[in-house]
């Protein structure tokens, strides 16, 4: 009798998910047209627009794709020289994606990426050729990122000699400089990669970046296969080279601590979308969203005597191959609600410059 | 330019030298690894009778081309009963090799314990002659303990030991699962196998429950295979099977490094949670201070092959004494850091362990370094009744202890 | 106060980084690697000597073994007298006829060994070792260039099908397939049956008919090595500093030519060396089957090929074909070995 009456008086609202997911599509493409449709902000380095990267899963003999991974899903920052965005997530975030398409490594799906006040989304290889020597890529893993028969000056003198940075005959004192500035000595010219422990690699690929006078430098988890001592070190150098030559970094990483110490900007992504996204201050002060509050709580403190409380996150990641329907963390969140399952949070501004996307915000606001 | 790249290698001569002198002492050391020896030739006692795995000046080194590698360089810490050591390091200390060591799976011929001891406290069902368990007039077996030296024990003799007393939980959870078995018949053969008169429903059932332990329904895992189950997952079961057999010491070599953020913390309650659970101690090899500090009672910190501190956590993490434990510390970003200008860091590089000074090897990355580092190796000095560290700093106040 | 020295402690790291302590080690450069973990195996040091011993054998033994060329006949021919005893009777009176004849034999043929020839003659009254030497030139020649075309054709194709996937990827594999289901013996048989026509109408000069078989050979083999190479640079494609290459705006030739090939030199050179053991046994099949080089020219093939014609030879001369059989199984054995050699001592991975 009593559960009769408890199912009358409770409302279950019903969710038609095919339409709701129109809705959604139908109402972002609209958003995506008129942002796209803005002008571009001269002051930044670099601006993305609702960048989103599919890979195909299965295509048809044709080559029509039936299935895809959304491994970026509408990404959007700006950049300033002297800037460092901080990317952070765990893996199958699509952090390395998205650093990758910035680059035009992986051609986009869709969105709008402005470099240095041109759009570059849809440049030919050949257009792009002369713009990479502006943007630059650091790698995670300093072993397999440099050619290994090659010498550590032939390496660093490869891009100089292509991009025709300096003269023929001043080449090597021109990278003899680079080296110095990236702590490296001079005598390592003729040496091989696999005589250098990670740090010293890692400044090479470091140096290497840098040969070519980039503007923007995309920092792929750079100091993850590092030692502590060892990551210490390659951060101050980062800090310092960007200090002198007014680079912009975006920094990809999944350890919290690393990124809140380099980062102005800090975006965090779950399975290609963008949770949260805000100044540094903001992020660490007021975290928004249960994600980013999650992933706080989880780093382990060195200090045995600060037992702090964890938000415990339940199960595993889910695939990015088949995310879950409405709020992409839902299965997770500890706070997740009927709507949650269903409907796609708004990715809203809650506080100026701070954005989150998450239903439990709207309610608040 | 030229003439410091020659400087920078090995003459023909050199290297000739060194393979000759290698392969000499390998062949030695190989042949007393595979001699047959009667167990009183292992078996040892305690020095504290509160520990159950004690090494002492442990030296595992690896022949190689280019010379002998000195990874464990007379390495000695304890493990006492019930108790969660951790072992922290940077790349190259010898902190997974010491592990290998006492599980006894450095790769030969190159690699080799070379001296020391390592005592472990087993306790094994009683058997005959055969190595068969004896069962009582009860039909009941008895267990006795007995104590092991592992370096001493010939590699066949190692079964003793290996899986069912001392178990091992690796790094990589994608690659340590057979990826053709299903989690269950891996898990069932560990009870199979180590204990005796177990039967399949048994072995399923002890597994059902080991998978529950570590948070599993067994419904949903035990028929499945390894490349069905994530990360976390593969982790959980990998720590299942090192409890299955009921282990005295379980080595967690570096669990939770190739697991994200969220996962890891998972994966740390359980081993906290475990750790209350369950009759043995833990061996923590991490690189990760947070780890330990979460995890561990002692610390062990290790560099360039030997220990240069060692005590109780808050010993460790509250008044570190060694420049090098103090830099480490340092150099770390922690969350709640909020000055942005500039990490403290360590100068230099983790040393090449290859032809290592008779003087501290720190001494080059040192910031307190004095006219005393340049002599002999500083000895392990006491600061505390659980507290020692390996420096010329503080070698007054051993005195005064 | 603070801040200030831990400036001064950063400023120093940047310029001191690499501590005295690595200046003790002392690490062997990358050829003495090969070098050593090469030499670690007896197996290619006897591989090397016999390729070595091989080699000089063919190209400096002429120098110094003077007496007979290739096509020079010994024509210091033996004498040899028949008699033959004839009686008859006439009249009752028996007359005997001692008859001699002497035969003037131009040719030395099948000599035994001696000091003149010291693996005597063949059938022809060639001297047996001057052709082993000879011979040896043409079959070492011809299989080096077949190799070295075939890699480089294999290089090229495999390298472009590797960088670019897609179609082209796809066309150059199927055709490597179709290849690969090409007997190559028939397929040369027929070939060199049609280069007995084109000889006769002088459109081909015999000597170069080996030649142009082991060209075909080249074409019709190719797909072994391109094979490798996709692999490899399918592999390579995905290491990490292919991707800093792309970043860094590299050509597409530079990508292939400067960073790509390189790295697969090593599994080239294995595979070069193990194809010329395979090679020379084609050469030498080839030969034995009378299609490659003909008299007076000879090969190690044909040397064995003469046992053909002449039961004899095959049952009492050894020493005329025996020496070219020990040589073929010489060079096979050598090459492998020094190929086997040199995969072990290239491939990092292959610890002993």
């Amino acid at each position: 009798m009593s559960e009769k009456k408890m199912v009358g008086t409770v409302e279950t609202p019903v969710y038609d998910d095919e339409a709701l997911a129109r809705a959604y599509r139908e109402k972002r493409a609209r958003q995506i047209e008129e942002d796209c449709a803005q002008p571009f902000d001269p002051d930044c380095v670099l601006e993305v627009r609702h960048l989103r990267k599919c890979f195909p899963l299965k295509t048809t003999i044709s080559g029509k794709v039936t299935k895809e991974l959304v491994a970026v899903d509408d990404v959007s920052f700006k950049l300033k020289a002297g800037e460092t965005l901080g990317i952070v997530g765990e893996s199958g975030c699509g952090k390395t994606t998205a650093g990758r398409a910035i680059l035009k490594l992986h051609q986009p799906t869709g969105g709008q990426i402005i470099f240095d006040g041109q759009d570059i989304t849809n440049y030919t290889p050949k257009q792009m050729r002369e713009i990479r020597k502006q943007m630059q890529i650091i790698f995670q893993d300093p072993y397999s990122s440099l050619p290994p028969r090659d010498t550590v000056g032939g390496i660093l003198s490869e891009p100089v000699e292509v991009h025709k940075i300096v003269p023929k005959d001043r080449i090597k004192d021109y990278v003899l400089d680079l080296m110095d500035k990236c702590g490296l000595r001079d005598y390592y010219f003729e040496r091989y990669p696999h005589e250098f422990s990670g740090g010293q690699r890692q400044r090479i690929c470091i140096a290497r970046a840098l040969s070519v006078n980039p503007k923007l430098v995309i920092c792929d988890e750079p100091v993850s296969a590092l030692d502590v001592s060892i990551q210490a070190q390659i951060i101050n150098l980062l800090k310092k080279l960007q200090r002198d030559m007014n680079l912009a970094y975006v920094f990809i990483s999944h350890d919290l601590s690393v990124v809140k110490f380099i980062s102005d900007k800090i975006l965090v992504m779950y399975l290609g979308a963008v949770m949260e996204f805000g100044t540094k201050e903001d992020i660490f002060r007021n975290p928004l969203h249960p994600y980013t509050k999650a992933l706080f709580s989880a780093v382990p403190n060195p200090d045995p005597t600060a037992k702090m409380e964890r938000i415990k996150l339940e199960g595993d990641i889910p695939s990015p191959a088949n995310p879950p329907k409405g709020c992409r963390f839902h299965t997770r969140c500890p706070y997740a609600k009927e709507v949650c399952k269903h409907v796609p949070p708004e990715y809203l501004e809650h506080e100026p410059g701070h954005f989150a996307a998450c239903h439990l915000l709207e309610e608040q606001k | 330019m030229a003439k410091e790249k020659t400087k920078n290698y090995l003459s023909g001569k050199e290297i000739r030298a060194i393979s000759k002198a290698n392969a000499k002492e390998m062949k030695r050391l190989e042949a007393y690894k595979n001699r047959k020896a009667d167990e009183s030739e292992f078996l040892s006692a305690m020095k504290d009778d509160e520990n159950i795995l004690e090494i002492e000046d442990l030296h595992t080194f690896f022949f190689t081309e280019q010379g002998v590698v000195k990874a464990v360089n007379g390495v000695s810490y304890n493990v006492p009963k019930n108790a969660v050591v951790g072992v922290v390091g940077e790349s190259g200390c010898g902190k997974s090799v010491t592990s290998m060591s006492v599980m006894r799976l450095i790769q030969g011929p190159t690699g080799q314990i070379v001296d020391g001891s390592i005592r472990f406290k087993s306790s094994d069902y009683k058997r005959d002659k055969k190595g068969n368990p004896v069962a009582n007039a009860n039909g009941e077996f008895e267990t006795e303990e007995k104590v092991y030296d592992i370096a001493k024990m010939p590699i066949h003799e190692i079964h003793r030991i290996r899986g069912k007393q001392i178990a091992m939980i690796f790094q990589e959870p994608m690659t340590s699962l057979n990826p053709v078995f299903t989690i269950g018949q891996q898990l069932d053969e560990v009870t199979l196998l180590h204990v005796p008169g177990a039967t399949k429903e048994m072995a399923k059932a002890k597994s059902e429950d080991m998978l529950r332990l570590v948070g599993i329904i067994p419904e949903n895992v035990y028929g499945a295979f390894p490349h069905e189950l994530s990360g976390g997952m593969r982790q959980r079961v990998m720590i299942a099977m090192a409890l299955a057999a009921e282990p005295r010491l379980i080595i967690a070599d570096e669990p939770t490094t190739a697991l994200d953020v969220t996962i890891q913390a998972q994966i740390l309650d359980l081993l906290q949670d475990i750790k209350n659970k369950i009759d043995g101690s833990i061996l923590l090899i991490t690189h990760d201070l947070g780890v330990i500090a979460e995890m561990a009672d002692y610390v062990v910190v290790m560099y360039a092959g030997k220990v240069i501190e060692k005590g109780t956590v808050f010993e460790i993490f509250q008044d570190p004494r060694h420049p090098y434990t103090i830099g480490l510390q340092k150099s770390k970003p922690t969350m709640t850091l909020d000055d942005n200008t500039e990490l403290y860091n360590i100068p230099g590089n983790v040393p090449n362990p290859i032809n290592m000074p008779s003087h501290c090897y720190f001494k080059e990355r040192c910031a307190k370094c004095t006219a005393k580092c340049s002599g002999e190796y500083p000895g392990m000095v006491q600061v505390s009744p659980t507290h020692f560290v390996a420096c010329h700093l503080y070698d007054e106040e051993s005195n005064n202890v | 106060m603070d801040e200030l020295e831990l400036k001064e402690n950063n400023t120093q790291e940047i310029v001191d980084t690499e501590t005295p302590l690595d200046k003790n080690v002392r690490l062997m450069s990358p050829n003495q690697m090969l070098v050593r973990r090469f030499f670690r195996s007896k197996l290619s040091i006897l591989g090397l000597i016999m390729v070595v011993g091989l080699f000089l054998f063919c190209f400096l033994g002429p120098v110094f073994y003077t007496q007979w060329g290739e096509t020079q006949l010994d024509k210091s021919g033996k004498t040899e007298y028949a008699t033959s005893v004839h009686t008859y009777t006439v009249d009752g009176v028996e007359y005997t006829i001692h008859q001699t004849t002497e035969t003037h034999l131009i040719d030395n043929f099948l000599a035994e060994p001696s000091t003149v020839h010291p693996l005597g003659t063949d059938d022809q009254g060639y001297d047996v070792l001057a052709r082993l030497m000879y011979g040896g030139r043409v079959s070492l020649l011809v299989s080096f260039m077949t190799v070295i075309l075939m890699t480089i054709f294999g290089v090229i194709m495999g390298g472009l099908s590797g960088y670019f996937g897609g179609w082209v990827d796809n066309i150059i594999m199927r055709v490597c397939d179709v290849l690969m289901c090409l007997p190559g013996v028939p397929i040369l048989l027929i070939l060199s049956s049609a280069m007995d026509g084109w000889v006769a109408l002088d459109l081909v000069e015999e000597e170069m008919r080996i030649y142009i078989l082991m060209f075909f050979l080249t074409v019709i083999s190719w797909s072994g090595t391109a094979r490798l190479v996709r692999g490899q640079i399918l592999s390579l494609r995905e290491q990490e500093f292919m991707t800093a290459a792309e970043a860094m705006g590299y050509s597409t030739a530079r990508k292939i030519f400067k960073h790509l090939i390189p790295n697969v030199m090593p599994q080239l050179i294995v595979q070069m060396s193990l194809s010329l053991g395979s090679m020379i046994l084609y050469e030498a099949t080839l030969s034995y089957l009378n299609m490659g080089i003909k008299a007076p020219y000879t090969a190690w093939g044909s040397m064995i090929n003469i046992i053909t014609t002449n039961q004899d030879i095959l049952q009492n001369y050894p020493n005329v074909w025996v020496p070219a059989g020990v040589c073929i199984v010489i060079a096979v054995l050598g090459f492998n070995f020094v190929g086997d050699g040199l995969r072990d001592a290239l491939d990092p991975k292959a610890r002993r």
